[in-house]
């Protein structure tokens, strides 16, 4: 008899339609019809006819499911089993289990923390009540070069002004703030010390302990303190109700000022960026003068607009205004040709109060260094990274353990659990997982906080995380987490068919090409970050070590800006002629600025139209031996020849470069047009200096002259040379010199050196961050290969065996093994070569000054991967090659 | 008594049912019918009544009876009911006693 069959595509349409309670009678029915036929009919018959069946049967009741018996997966009976297996299966597997842990409590610590960090920066001024109806005032500006320039400062009449010509406005006040000293009993302490308007306590919402805030600043000599400022001062109170009506002092100069304490408020919150000790009325500007100046003012304006009023509204009503108040800040602008000549070249604006803080463009000394939001976003790409790797290590070993639960899901198959059911238990045992890593992950984090918080310079607290959103976060990353971690293993697993398991077949290699690419991901995001920290930190060192064309070390500066100017050169003088024979001090000069203060740049246009920009400002004579700068061509400024102050200038190398001549050509080239305001007549080149780099490596050299300011004394800052050895010696004659030579001003000193430093502060921040990212990643990169590499040699006891057997030495087992791993290590470095190095070569063009990227790094960098990833795996595979063979194969 | 009355085709499966006795199944029952009558019946439609009497209650089924030479597949085995078997009866009572009624007359006698 041949061995005739139904025809296969008319069954397998029959199957397809067919619900799933008919399809055995109906399968059965009709192959039986099927052998009749054939008997009857032949077999092209019989297949004819099968199909014409087939076709018949495709009725409404046929092909209807029935409804899926409700599953009681969630409740009752089956999830006592499921915890009970569960708990059976993390016990049994508790190596596998830690891992899995704690690679996912890593990764949640990692983001909780960032999380931490970014609310904090996101949340800043957004407590006060009526936050959104409060805006600061800056005015734009348009530059010839076509850059808005833009400033923040105001002028003091600037408000009374504001409210006069637009009345919808709710109300306004002015702020400045500074460091003073505060003395009571004849205690002194340094605080910060604010000036407002009344209006203040309208429109902040700072909460108040005592007094009343509305007429606390009302009279002249009111003062307001911080609840803690109020302890510090008066220690002995006991309420804040008695510091009322006490009596603090200022002192300015030769003035003395009383002020009675009139109200106590709560301590700024940490996210606030309006910071103050103490507050005294505006009014107090002319007589206590705090903070600086800039050309377009020198207060910080906020006003509270009514409910109904639009910002943008408001904004669009200003020109008016604007022409008028900022007239004479526009004709000095356009003076020095820094802004462009147009009626709306000038443009007021307003800026939210909660944007304050995001928008470091706009900026006044008065509030909270504002936070460049690029960093948020980095920084939470790096959390979400970290949280991804944990989370694929979740995967890699779920699905690597599923070998030994597949018995478990055949049996469940068999005994009649529904593939849903299956999905439910693993993702329920993910969810549990990824609960114990929430909180495992909350504990690494509350003991990583202050080594964060050091490195952040934050002042964060966990918990903080009690706010709504917070808490809601938190839950939506354990939820997606245990979705994500345990959706592929849940899938997977229960995908298992009964016979298949039963009969002995490993459907789970753990070679399977997705086992192996996560594993390479990981691999790729650590190596990826390993290089970034290495060219990061090479990039810092060669920052910090460049040298800058001037000698930076052992160059003291002191604060001289606030002394009276006309008074400097003569006290200079007695500086010099006291310290400088001293031993340890070498010389001593006068300049303007130091060099991080930042300085005056002119843009303007020669005799013959050509346009030129560089930075100026005013030194004396020692400043060359002081600073150590070479000369180059012609000389530098002489004390014996008076037209060197009047008509002298030094410039440096990039300035000739600007001009198109040489350096020996530019000395006695006659520049004119130029800073006008200087020089009463045309200045001519002395000499020319080698380059420095004043300003941050960020940038190139930019043209700049110095110059000796022939109308006025300008001596910001006192620079003294001293000997590398005995240093201290050295500060202390110099105190000593100042409290004897001035000793009602406040004594401010730096190092130059640091002062540089400190420009790439962000950079070393990021470099540490970094650091600590990539350390993350390689430790869970390494907990995946590890427990992977567990699973895979656990497989593989048998082929070792048999391997070992026949006559295979440990030596080339470890080799077989370890290389299987080392080519996912080796492939992960291909792959994160290219993405480093694009990466890197970015930043670093935000760089005038950059160190090449070597490729020595990248092979660094990938050896260390490949030599961690050999530690990692040596112990299993070491253990696998001396094991005994006899008990590998003992079971087959 | 208002229940629906049995379908010619319904009645003919549970005599057939009836029949075959023990393992009666839808291949069975459509070769005992198609024996028989006349009818032709295909597996379908004696499905598609099987599952109707089911659904009536007339019938009952359960699976067993696997064969080779249906692959292993189980057979759906059915039996009548007793509310099936009153039902054939019902039939049966009603169409005696309209015959009786007829009183023998034929056709060629001038049947109106």
């Amino acid at each position: 008899m041949r061995d005739v069959h139904p025809p296969r595509i008319a069954l397998t349409l029959l199957q397809r339609f067919c619900a799933a309670h008919w399809r055995e009678e109906l399968e059965g029915d009709l192959a039986e019809e099927f052998e009749d036929d054939v008997l009857l009919y032949g077999a092209r018959g019989a297949s004819w006819r099968y199909w014409r069946n087939v076709i018949r049967f495709m009725r409404p009741y046929i092909i209807r499911q029935r409804e899926a018996p409700f599953h009681q997966a969630w409740g009752g009976i089956m999830l006592r089993n499921y915890l009970t297996v569960a708990l059976r299966t993390f016990r049994k597997n508790a190596g596998y289990t830690f891992i899995n842990v704690s690679g996912l409590a890593i990764g949640m610590a990692c983001c909780l923390l960032i999380l931490l960090l970014i609310r904090h920066e996101w949340s800043f001024d957004a407590f006060h009540e009526q936050a959104d109806r409060i805006y600061r005032t800056y005015v734009t500006s348009e530059q010839p070069d076509g850059e808005q320039s833009v400033q923040a400062m105001m002028t003091v009449d600037f408000t009374e002004n504001l409210l006069a010509a637009y009345p919808q406005i709710e109300t306004a006040t002015r702020v400045v703030g500074a460091g003073q000293d505060l003395t009571v009993n004849n205690r002194t302490y340094l605080r910060e010390l604010m000036q407002a308007d009344p209006a203040f306590f309208e429109i902040f919402s700072f909460p108040v302990l005592a007094g009343d805030p509305a007429t606390a600043l009302a009279g002249m000599d009111g003062i307001i303190l911080t609840a803690e400022t109020a302890s510090l001062l008066f220690p002995n109170h006991t309420g804040y109700g008695d510091v009322l009506g006490e009596s603090v002092t200022i002192e300015r100069g030769p003035e003395t000022y009383a002020f009675t304490v009139t109200a106590v408020v709560a301590d700024m919150p940490p996210n606030s960026s309006l910071l103050f000790d103490a507050m005294i009325s505006f009014d107090n500007h002319e007589r206590i003068h705090l903070g600086g100046n800039n050309w377009s003012g020198r207060t910080s304006t906020y006003v509270l607009l009514p409910e109904d009023l639009d910002a943008s509204t408001l904004e669009a009503q200003f020109s008016p205004f604007t022409n008028v108040e900022f007239a004479r800040y526009r004709d000095r602008l356009l003076n020095f040709n820094m802004v462009v000549d147009r009626e709306d070249a000038l443009q007021l604006k307003l800026q939210p109060l909660r944007e304050l803080h995001l928008s470091p463009e706009v900026w006044t000394p008065y509030e909270v260094m504002p936070h460049n939001p690029l960093y948020s976003y980095i920084l939470g790409g790096i959390g979400l990274l970290v949280l991804l790797i944990a989370c694929i290590n979740f995967m890699t070993l779920s699905v690597g353990r599923s070998t030994s639960r597949a018995r478990e899901v055949g049996m469940r198959k068999a005994l009649g659990a529904v593939r849903g059911q299956l999905m439910r238990q693993f993702w329920g045992e993910a969810f549990v997982l990824s609960s114990a890593a929430l909180l495992l992950g909350f504990i690494l984090a509350s003991l990583a906080l202050p080594g964060f918080n050091q490195l952040t310079q934050q002042d964060l607290a966990l918990d903080a995380l009690q706010g709504f959103e917070l808490g809601l976060a938190v839950i939506v990353l354990m939820v997606v987490v245990g979705l994500v971690a345990g959706g592929y293993p849940a899938v997977v697993l229960s995908r298992f068919h009964p016979s298949v398991v039963f009969r002995g077949v490993l459907s789970m290699r753990s070679n399977h090409w997705l086992t192996r690419s996560l594993v390479v991901l990981q691999y790729t995001i650590s190596i990826g970050l390993i290089v970034s920290t290495i060219i990061m930190t090479q990039q810092l060192t060669f920052l910090l070590e460049k040298d800058l064309g001037f000698e930076d070390d052992g160059v003291v500066a002191v604060q001289t800006r606030q002394v009276n100017q006309d008074a400097m050169p003569a006290l200079l003088e007695r500086f010099r002629t006291r310290l400088v024979p001293q031993e340890g001090i070498v010389a001593l000069a006068g300049a303007e600025l130091t060099f991080t203060r930042g300085s005056n740049r002119e843009i303007w246009e020669d005799a013959s139209g050509q346009r030129h920009a560089a930075y100026h400002f005013a030194v004396d004579y020692n400043y060359l031996d002081v600073m150590g700068i070479d000369l180059i061509a012609g000389r530098f400024f002489s004390e014996e020849l008076a037209t060197d102050r009047t008509h002298g200038i030094v410039v440096n190398e990039a300035f000739a470069r600007d001009f198109g001549v040489t350096p020996e050509e530019m000395v006695g080239t006659a520049i004119d047009n130029w800073i006008t305001w200087v020089f009463d007549d045309t200045p001519h080149v002395l000499g020319v200096v080698r380059d420095f780099n004043y300003r941050s490596l960020h940038e190139e050299v930019p043209p700049v002259a110095m110059h000796m300011h022939p109308n006025r004394e300008l001596t910001g800052a006192m620079l003294i040379r001293i000997h590398p050895e005995n240093v201290s010696q050295s500060l202390g004659l110099i105190e000593a010199a100042w409290a004897d030579l001035l000793p009602d001003e406040p004594f401010n000193y730096s190092f130059v050196d640091e002062d540089m430093d400190q420009l790439y502060q962000t950079e070393e921040r990021w470099s540490h961050i970094v650091q600590y990212a990539s350390l993350f990643a390689i430790a869970i990169a390494c907990l995946g290969l590890l427990g992977l590499s567990t699973l895979t040699v656990a497989k593989r006891t048998k082929e070792i065996g048999i391997r070992k057997v026949l006559g295979a030495s440990v030596p080339r087992i470890v080799s077989l093994v370890a290389l299987e791993f080392i080519k996912l290590v080796i492939f992960a470095n291909v792959l994160a070569w290219p993405l480093a190095y694009w990466g890197m070569q970015e930043w670093l063009t935000g760089f005038a000054y950059q160190i090449g990227i070597s490729p020595w790094v990248f092979v660094g960098a990938g050896l260390a991967a490949v030599l961690v990833a050999l530690g990692t795996i040596s112990y299993q595979t070491i253990r696998a090659a001396t094991a005994n063979p006899v008990r590998a194969l003992r079971y087959e | 008594m208002k229940t629906k009355p049995l379908g010619e085709l319904d009645e003919l499966v549970l005599l057939a049912i009836g029949i075959v006795g023990e393992g009666a199944y839808a291949n069975s029952i459509k070769r005992c019918i198609n024996e028989q009558t006349d009818r032709g019946l295909t597996l379908v439609t004696t499905h598609a009544a099987l599952h109707r009497l089911e659904e009536r209650g007339y019938v009952q089924s359960r699976m067993g009876g696997a064969t080779d030479k249906r692959g292993g597949r189980r057979k759906r085995l059915f039996t009548v009911t007793h509310a099936g078997f009153a039902a054939l009866e019902r039939t049966r009572t009603a169409r005696e006693r309209m015959w009786q009624l007829m009183q023998g007359r034929r056709p060629s006698e001038g049947l109106a």
